[in-house]
């Protein structure tokens, strides 16, 4: 992994806070060179987290103001900036290095020492041990299975709106994250950084990553392309309320990005923000593993890992999802994954390509990205099975073991309870499970418990 | 052997070593760093001092050499090496009553006089000290020689000798006022910058950082030799497909 032009995204998914200053070690440090580089990217918007989130300082902003009144006589040394470099990153309260670097590899084991935290923006481990010029007892490497588990989930703003139920949903969603997990909850939204939208969910301790897609045009162009169109729905196309609404169909197809965000987690659990989280997220349940299976699992390399066949649990060779409506062991439902990043990211390129020469965005499987992913990824490469537990359904029995529910369809406020309350029904899609709801589910519980922690 | 010589370049060969090591620093910053010290490792090994060549444009110009902590730990290490080790004239040239120092600064100049009057050993490897040392201090004046690829390859590994050396070593490095005093400067300077940053976040929804002069520091590799090696060896090495920017491949 690179993740030069990402490295943005990797400080605010660590945590790394931009309220205070972010001092740049490198050569390329004058406005001129950094717009260079920027431009080396065929995506306008590559370095814009780093340098619109992040409050950058260079050596160059530096000697403008420094030297007016001092000059060292040792400036014009070719390693004066490294030494004063290097000081500053013994210094910084975090230190942010290149895992191929001797610079970055030197400081980092310097900090170590001295207890102080480091990490690498391009996962791996560390030349400097690995050739063994320098190497600690303890090796330097992003863990395969990382003691934090990352959340991630998929967020767009309505057009001109603050309080859409998806705010709502996704203010339930972490604070029973919060309250029943260890997870590190991370959004990934196309909002401004300052909009309030997006400021609410930072300030409710979310990470979030703003981010550009390079395919929405391509979604506008599919959905205003079908719109009124009495062809929409024929043929095996399965109807669904996302083919006639932007903003849904990109904040789900947003899923699609994550492997090539640039998070250094080789594992990623994803789930959409209609649920509610009732008991921790651990590997060994997300692996459908024991702990002692999960230890030798964590302990062997990326590449002597056995990854579990399609639709069997275990390590997913790209990733792992678990039933839709029924209880079914078929990996079918895209609210709820485990992904391999790494080898999603390999496949990236030929996947994207397939969604955008596919001339819709709805296959016979299904619409949208979930109808992309099951059938781009199938055969072979179909996805692994993730357990029921991280899935439940609220429409489905009771369960105290489960992991998270989903409100798969009908949601607390719009559709469950208008619907337990005098039988009102927004969507005749959801009628069935709404049914479900009322025989055998356990939907009203579950909202009430959504309504507390939205009033909360 | 000295005749000829200006005084004050007479005077400075008479401090060396019968025996001196001279190593051929590479590569960039902190290469350079953990050469220094671990040139001083193998100089020890050796019982010959260490020349580093002053005004060339290394690392070690920045650091404070002569009197300094490091030339003080090296000189009594050196030292304390040689008393323990067999009697010989390796251990009556450093175990005399006169302190000998360890490290020895010259210029490009000097160093050429130097090497010029002295028989001649390369290091080939990291492992050859005993029969090294035995012949360097055999054909006195001898000067050896240590490149840059076999300094690099000297295994600096945990737990180890070699791995608590290095660090009591580099313990004792310290850049010179010039550069302690910008690091400073940058450091007071931060205040204001964090007031920017805070500004600047609060609105996005980000708490203030309890510590008003905090900053982080990204080492970011991004210059043309970087995009060089990641296509030449990230990407040929398949480890990373479309590493340098993998958004060119997806711009639609």
């Amino acid at each position: 992994m690179n993740n030069t032009f990402e490295v943005g995204n990797v400080l605010l998914s660590e945590g790394i806070t931009p309220s205070i200053p972010l001092y740049l070690a490198t050569t390329v440090s004058t406005k001129r060179t950094l717009e260079q580089w920027r431009g080396q990217s065929s995506a306008p918007f590559v370095g814009d987290n780093l340098f619109n989130i992040y409050t950058i300082i260079t050596h160059e902003m530096l000697a403008e103001t420094i030297f007016n009144e001092w000059t060292p006589r040792l400036g014009h040394h070719k390693m004066f900036w490294p030494a004063v470099s290097s000081l500053l990153g013994m210094n910084a309260n975090m230190f942010v290095g290149n895992s191929v670097s001797t610079f970055s590899g030197f400081l980092m084991q310097q900090r170590l020492r001295i207890q102080k935290r480091s990490i690498h923006y391009n996962g791996g481990s560390l030349r400097l041990q690995e050739t063994k010029q320098l190497a600690p007892k303890k090796k330097w490497r992003t863990e395969l299975f990382r003691k934090k588990i990352k959340w991630l989930f998929c967020i767009q703003p309505r057009e001109g709106q603050t309080q859409d139920s998806s705010a709502h949903m996704a203010k339930v969603a972490i604070k029973s994250a919060f309250a029943k997990t260890s997870l590190v909850a991370i959004g990934v939204t196309t909002a401004s950084p300052t909009s309030k939208f997006a400021a609410e969910l930072v300030a409710a301790g979310v990470r979030l990553i703003y981010h550009t897609p390079s395919w929405v045009p391509h979604i506008k162009a599919m959905i205003s392309q079908w719109e009124g169109s009495n062809n929409r729905f024929s043929g095996d196309k399965k109807p669904s309320h996302l083919l006639s609404d932007v903003d849904a169909m990109v904040g789900t197809f947003l899923r699609i990005d994550i492997p090539i965000l640039g998070l250094l987690d080789p594992f990623l659990f994803y789930a959409d923000i209609d649920i509610l989280f009732q008991n921790d997220v651990t590997w060994p349940k997300l692996l459908g593993a024991t702990d002692k299976q999960f230890k030798k699992m964590k302990d062997l390399p990326y590449e002597q890992q056995v990854f579990a066949k399609p639709g069997q649990e275990g390590i997913p060779m790209f990733f792992a999802m678990s039933a839709e409506s029924e209880m079914e062991k078929v990996a079918a439902n895209a609210g709820v994954m485990l992904w391999n990043v790494q080898s999603m990211r390999r496949s990236y390129p030929s996947f994207l390509n397939f969604i955008v020469t596919s001339g819709d965005i709805t296959w016979p499987i299904g619409p949208g990205d979930q109808g992309a992913l099951r059938t781009f990824y199938q055969g072979d490469r179909g996805p692994s099975y993730l357990p029921y537990l991280f899935n439940w359904k609220a429409y489905w029995p009771r369960n105290p073991t489960a992991v998270l529910v989903h409100f798969h369809g009908p949601k607390c406020e719009g559709d469950i309870l208008p619907y337990l309350d005098d039988g009102r029904i927004r969507l005749p899609l959801f009628h069935f499970l709404l049914k479900r709801c009322q025989e055998g589910g356990n939907c009203l519980e579950l909202c009430r418990q959504y309504m507390n922690y939205l009033q909360d | 052997m000295l005749s000829g010589l200006e005084a004050p370049a007479k005077l400075r060969l008479a401090t060396n070593s019968p025996v001196l090591l001279e190593f051929e620093p590479c590569a960039g910053f902190a290469e350079q760093e953990m050469q220094a010290v671990k040139a001083l490792m193998v100089g020890s090994e050796l019982g010959a001092q260490v020349v580093f060549i002053s005004n060339n444009g290394h690392v070690w110009d920045l650091w404070e050499m002569e009197n300094s902590k490091l030339s003080q730990f090296a000189d009594s290490f050196f030292r304390d090496n040689a008393c323990d080790g067999p009697p010989g004239v390796q251990r009556k040239f450093w175990c005399g009553q006169t302190r000998m120092p360890a490290i020895s600064i010259l210029d490009q100049n000097d160093f050429d006089l130097a090497r010029s009057l002295r028989k001649r050993l390369r290091i080939e490897n990291a492992e050859q000290f005993e029969s090294l040392r035995n012949n360097l201090w055999l054909y006195q004046p001898s000067i050896a020689h240590l490149s840059c690829d076999v300094l690099s390859k000297f295994p600096i590994v945990e737990p180890g000798v070699e791995w608590e050396l290095f660090w009591k070593i580099w313990d004792k490095v310290e850049f010179k006022q010039d550069i302690q005093k910008t690091k400073q400067k940058i450091e007071e300077r931060m205040t204001l910058y964090g007031a920017g940053a805070r500004e600047k976040t609060r609105q996005m929804g980000f708490t203030s950082f309890p510590n008003d002069t905090a900053f982080n520091v990204l080492h970011l590799r991004m210059e043309p030799d970087w995009r060089i090696f990641c296509e030449l060896t990230l990407n040929a090495s398949g480890r990373c497909p479309f590493c340098f920017d993998v958004f060119f491949l997806i711009v639609l």
